[in-house]
């Protein structure tokens, strides 16, 4: 505050030849801010940068700026790793972006004009992509970029964001899959939130805060072939409220939906199970059919571009597949990146966007403001009162302990509560995220109801496998008295066990927002979160 | 301590009360009403931005058909003027005046015209000489306020007001001028109308002496010099004099006064002398100018412009535009209205005969008009304002089709022909921005040039945004939980028009936001007491003083545009420095214990996630008072706990962690599961975590209030005007 300001810097130039991308990689120290200098726009993953005002970029981030016209871009610290290409996928992204955005139109005609469109084809909904990858090819980027172009169009778009990369998640914390509608294109400031964080009490002013999100808690980073099923009956849900959300909303139904995937997607075998070894791609059909996906954008893997083609299930709908070149500017990211980026997107959803590191407060001239220190609340909560439940077969008893000859059927999505007074729990339960479900009167189960009739009820696609329920509802030493809908219902938010006690059986808990949970029916994943920070 | 209030408090409504407002209290259970009524709360000054936001929630609510909504809007309108500071009420009249004209028709037809009569003339009782002028001058707009110039809320409202206010304070002075004004068949004489423009000139003069910050009232002073000069030097017909008379009534906000006896007067009916000034004298012959006595009117036309134009023109007025000159005379009594060139003009009837007039005269009436369109531009609500965000979608669409850079960008995407079946994704095209030219200052997004309605909607939005980051700064915001998926499906409304973005929507959000935008004090008004600066003292003894009320010391910061040290968020009061926001919240805090300030009950401090009705119903059935002891002593102490929070000013994890602390011991019970499950609706909580550690600031206030007590008005008084001009600053800014 009692600052002296800042003595004059030297000026840092980053001129930009027309086409091309000026790319770095922000180490842990590194914190910049840059300003356009020269009239002509230059994007950051397609959002235009405003001009003449400082948008400060926080450490780690790694990014890209473009510039299709000859720039200039004042910079106030050079970062280490920093180079300017003129390779860039830019003109590629336009042209699919044209495309995209010409169904856009079109649909929008059909839609609002009461006569069919003149004389081009019909197109009776916005284009609905799906972008699928190895891990570190930038499909997160490459969806980012086809948002923010339609965002900017001045069409008044508001593109749905599906995230089904629960390892990069779109909006909330790792472990999530989600569905947004943003409406402004989205900044790109820090690693988190890359479309844009959920609503907080107060906006924020950067653009990216806001965004009605909706959430679904998978629990764990990627699909597997182990919660292949729970990932199913998700994605079931999550396509049918998108569904119900276009038949309520127009503008959402000309928009179009566009799908950032889990690089797990790539893997031919995901979700093949036993009964049907044949079957490649199953998670990737199921989606497609649930979101009524019409393209596939493929970025630069060869073989998946052809298996994605021939896979007879895509062809039978008629789904577009395309192969986009990779950027040359994205970067592998290792484990530990991966790590320290998770941490930092769980932080900010408790405690908003990182505030604006020091060396940028004292710039001179307009800053894009960064802002959003939220303040997450603390209590603690009695271990009756919180009902923690986990999701699915894997947490039950192990089959090969069960006796010889017999085998044990269960509901996938099942649910069993986890018991903190046994030890193992609580080392468990510790620092791990919970994700909060609302809960309804009817999804209580009256013990004394017949709980097949429930039970049949829940499930809706695994009819057959309901059957031995009852019995391994009564084997178990907590009955949980919810239907199994309730694991896979969307989520109201996230905690964090930061502490047990054991004597007082009082669970400490990190909420984001004052007062009561919401519902004090949690679901808990494999995701764990400490405050390092 | 505070308990000793609280009978004080409980009278309040009632002292006030009279036997106008007998319908029962509807208490807001329903969540639009207490949010709407939160709002209500923070318009305690004239802010347009609250007014404009009020009225764009009152037109969402009749957009929906939603009578009900309408209904409370309404009622909770009336019920907040009745309650608040006498101060403070104009800018709820401001509010109904908004609503009246931009909303308009079930508002003016069916909601308001039955409770108007009562609320003005209560309202108009109790204030100050100032705010009854200002009340006269928006009930002279209302003659025309209507769509297409006619009576805003049909003609029998505001007569009643008019015999009530005017005629009573009329028949006291001078009765005997009444009837020589009968009210419409006989023409006035020359020298009445020279009469009542002196009268109305010396009032002009006096108001204008008393508040020489007002433009407007300079201009009608010049504007009414210029008439009698003119009256005085040439002829003019009757039916002008006619006009004239009118123009200066009108101006005066003085009706055709008609001789009724007063039709209630309630017995605490006091006319202050403050209020002198303001009833005008008509017949008192002007004292300073001895008039030569004139011809009878003569019937032809008064010379034309040459001859006839006196010296004067009004400096400040701006001329009105060459239009009336062109006006073809032959024209003149036709029944086709001629286009005006101001844009607010007397009703239409007038226009024929307008034109009729030498130009000079019409130019004066105009210039009349015009000063009091000045005078009415301090009106805070947007005249202009589209209330485009409450545009329902389709609506959107069909404006959107008619802009034409829109179409051609659509037309020239679908003309690329770039299709998806046979895509090249090399193809050489360039991303093309010709069709948004128009960009944001703020944030850079982009718009078409013929696209104002949505680039005006945007700037609101950004607007909305500051504000309501301005007002959550220091206390703290949080992450909202998620939406169930149904609501989420539903919430179109944020889609629909997209850049009014998700924080605009009063109905959906509104439970979740009515915590952030439930303050104390108005964080608007925070946000302009942090940006009072004083110099720092020269003696070290001063430098190193502390406010009193928070005991911290003040920061010292270097000013660029003053090239001083200065202290920010200070005041000095009588040699007494103090944080700025602590002596508004202590003023407030002092207030609120003097029960004085009772329409601010019930806002809690604290962020809620969703503030329970039901939890405030139980609160005020028990004690059925405005105000409760306990949430009194809960708030004050918040407020100690977010002053102490804002003096770092930037230090906000530190208040961070501070509310933190006090929150963890709180716990949850073992019934709130069942009560969860029980109650499915939308209450996800009721917020029964009191901060524990409150209350043993209270005394301190106390004491400060014996120290500051004599000094407190004349300071809010200038803080008010500061504030005004502050916000009218800010208008300014963002259109």
């Amino acid at each position: 505050m009692s600052e002296e300001p800042p003595a004059p810097r030297e000026q840092i130039i980053v001129d930009l030849e027309p086409g091309s991308e000026w790319r770095f990689e922000l180490e842990a120290d590194e914190n910049i801010a840059l300003r356009v200098l020269s009239p002509d726009p230059v994007f950051i993953n397609s959002e235009e940068l405003p001009p003449a005002t400082w948008y400060p970029i926080h450490r780690y981030t790694k990014g890209a700026l473009y510039a299709p016209t000859q720039a200039r871009v004042e910079v106030t610290s050079l970062p280490a790793s920093q180079y300017i290409s003129t390779s860039t996928i830019h003109p590629q992204l336009l042209n699919v972006h044209l495309a995209l955005e010409r169904n856009r139109i079109l649909a929008k005609r059909q839609l609002f004009s009461s006569g069919p469109s003149n004389g081009v084809e019909r197109v009776e909904r916005g284009p609905r992509v799906m972008i699928m990858g190895p891990p570190s090819s930038g499909k997160t980027t490459v969806v980012k970029n086809l948002v923010n172009l339609a965002l900017s169009s001045g069409m008044g778009w508001t593109v749905g964001v599906g995230g089904l990369d629960p390892s990069s998640p779109s909006n909330l914390i790792p472990g999530t899959i989600s569905l947004s509608t943003p409406s402004h294109p989205l900044p790109t400031h820090h690693l988190a939130h890359p479309f844009g964080s959920p609503p907080t009490s107060t906006p924020s002013n950067t653009l990216s805060a806001d965004i009605p999100t909706v959430g679904w808690w998978l629990g764990g980073l990627e699909p597997t072939n182990r919660n292949a099923e729970v990932w199913k009956v998700l994605i079931e849900r999550m396509g049918e409220d998108w569904k119900k959300r276009c038949e309520r909303d127009k503008m959402a139904l000309a928009s179009g939906l566009t799908v950032d995937t889990s690089s797990a997607f790539t893997n031919p075998l995901l979700g093949t199970k036993k009964d049907d070894p044949k079957a490649r791609y199953t998670l990737v059909s199921q989606a497609v059919e649930a979101f009524e996906i019409d393209t596939i954008l493929v970025i630069g893997h060869e073989k998946l571009h052809i298996d994605l083609s021939r896979l007879p299930t895509l062809q039978q709908r008629g789904t577009n597949v395309i192969r986009i070149p990779k950027s040359g500017g994205v970067v592998d990211i290792d484990d530990t990146q991966r790590e320290l980026i998770h941490s930092f997107q769980i932080r900010s959803y408790f405690y908003g966007e990182p505030p604006l590191p020091k060396e940028l407060a004292g710039l001179l001239g307009k800053m894009v403001s960064v802002d959003g220190n939220l303040n997450p609340y603390s209590f603690q909560i009695g271990w009756e009162t919180l009902v923690v439940l986990r999701v699915g077969e894997e947490n039950s008893a192990p089959s090969s302990a069960l006796p010889l000859g017999s085998s044990r059927i269960l509901s996938p999505t099942r649910l069993t509560r986890v018991d903190p007074s046994g030890p193992a729990h609580v080392v468990r339960l510790l620092n791990t995220v919970l994700a909060i479900v609302d809960i309804k009167p009817e999804d209580r189960i009256k013990p004394e109801t017949s709980p097949k009739v429930e039970e049949v009820k829940a499930e809706t696609g695994e009819g057959e496998e309901v059957k031995e329920e009852q019995q391994e509802e009564e084997e178990d030493m907590e009955e949980v008295p919810f239907k199994e809908e309730i694991g896979t219902r969307e989520v109201l938010g996230f905690i964090v066990i930061t502490a047990i006690d054991t004597l007082k059986k009082k669970y400490t808990v990190l909420s984001p927002s004052p007062g009561k949970l919401p519902s004090t029916v949690a679901i808990a994943g494999s995701i764990e979160w400490v405050d390092s920070a | 301590m505070s308990y000793q209030t609280y009978p004080y408090q409980q009278q309040q409504p009632g002292a006030g009360g009279g036997g106008f407002y007998n319908q029962p209290h509807v208490p807001p259970h329903d969540p639009f009403r207490a949010y709407y009524a939160d709002r209500l709360r923070q318009l305690t000054f004239n802010s347009r931005p609250i007014i404009q936001d009020l009225s764009m929630m009152a037109g969402a609510q009749r957009d929906q058909n939603n009578w009900e909504g309408m209904n409370a809007i309404v009622q909770e309108i009336e019920e907040a003027t009745l309650r608040a500071l006498p101060t403070q009420k104009l800018p709820l009249l401001y509010l109904i005046d908004s609503i009246s004209k931009n909303i308009g028709a079930p508002y003016t037809t069916h909601l308001l015209p039955p409770i108007i009569p009562r609320l003005y003339l209560r309202t108009y009782r109790e204030v100050d000489g100032v705010t009854k002028a200002k009340m006269e001058e928006m009930i002279n707009l209302w003659r025309t306020g209507g769509p297409n110039r006619t009576e805003l809320y049909g003609a029998g409202v505001r007569e009643q007001i008019e015999r009530d206010i005017f005629g009573t304070s009329h028949a006291h002075t001078n009765g005997m001028n009444m009837n020589g004004l009968p009210s419409l068949p006989s023409l006035p004489t020359v020298q009445q109308v020279k009469d009542a423009v002196q009268g109305a000139l010396d009032k002009k003069q006096r108001e204008a002496a008393s508040k020489a910050w007002d433009m407007a009232t300079g201009q009608q002073v010049n504007a009414l010099t210029g008439i009698l000069n003119l009256l005085n030097s040439t002829n003019v017909p009757p039916q002008e004099l006619a006009q004239i008379m009118d123009q200066v009534k009108s101006m005066n906000g003085q009706p055709q006064p008609q001789p009724q006896p007063p039709q209630q007067l309630p017995p605490q009916q006091v006319f202050t002398p403050m209020n002198q000034p303001v009833t005008p004298n008509w017949g008192v012959p002007p004292p300073q100018q001895a008039i030569p006595p004139f011809p009878p009117h003569s019937s032809r036309i008064a010379p034309p412009l040459a001859t006839g134009r006196p010296p004067f023109v009004p400096r400040p007025t701006p001329t009105p535009p060459q239009a009336s000159l062109n006006t073809p005379l032959h024209m003149a009594g036709s029944t086709t209205p001629i286009p005006m060139p101001n844009p607010v003009i007397p009703p239409p009837v007038q226009l024929p005969t307008m034109a009729n007039l030498p130009i000079d005269v019409s130019k004066i009436l105009n210039s009349l008009n015009q000063s009091g369109v000045v005078g009415q531009s301090k009106t805070p609500e947007p005249q202009a304002q589209p209330s485009t965000p409450t545009l329902s979608q389709g609506v959107q669409q069909q404006q959107k089709r008619q802009k034409s850079s829109l179409e051609e960008y659509e037309d020239m995407i679908i003309g690329l022909g770039v299709s998806l079946r046979s895509i090249d994704l090399n193809a050489p095209h360039t991303l093309s921005l010709d069709h948004l030219p128009q960009r944001c200052k703020q944030c850079g997004m982009r718009f078409a040039s013929d696209d104002n309605a949505k680039f005006q909607s945007h700037m609101d939005w950004h607007f909305r945004r500051n504000r309501k980051e301005r007002e959550s700064a220091g206390r703290g915001s949080h992450r909202r939980w998620l939406p169930r998926a149904e609501e989420w499906i539903n919430d179109t409304y944020s889609s629909s028009s997209a850049e009014a973005g998700p924080s605009t929507n009063p109905i959906l959000n509104s439970p979740g936001k009515s915590a952030s935008t439930t303050m104390t004090i108005s964080a608007e008004r925070l946000q302009q007491l942090r940006e009072k600066w004083i110099k720092v003292p020269s003696s070290t003894a001063k430098a190193n003083s502390v406010c009193p009320v928070c005991k911290e010391s003040f920061v010292k910061e270097w000013s660029q545009d003053e090239e001083e040290w200065i202290w920010k968020n200070a005041l000095n009061i009588n040699g007494t420095i103090y944080h700025a926001t602590c002596r508004a919240e202590q003023l407030s805090a002092m207030r609120r214990l003097k029960g004085s300030d009772p329409n601010k009950r019930s806002t809690s401090g604290s962020p809620r996630l969703t503030p329970q009705p039901s939890e405030q119903v139980k609160v005020e059935t028990t004690n059925t008072t405005t105000s409760s002891p306990q949430m009194n002593v809960k708030r004050k102490a918040e407020e100690e706990e977010e002053v102490g929070g804002q003096k770092g000013d930037g230090e906000k994890t530190d208040d961070g962690t501070g509310s933190e602390n006090k929150r963890i011991k709180v716990e949850q019970g073992q019934e709130q599961m069942t009560g969860t499950v029980a109650q499915p609706q939308p209450n996800r909580l009721g917020d029964n975590n009191t901060p524990v550690t409150v209350s043993s600031d209270i005394p301190k206030v106390q004491v400060e209030e014996v120290e500051v007590g004599v000094k407190v008005e004349q300071g809010e008084e200038k803080e008010k005007m500061d504030d005004q001009l502050a916000s009218s600053l800010e208008n300014d800014a963002i259109v």
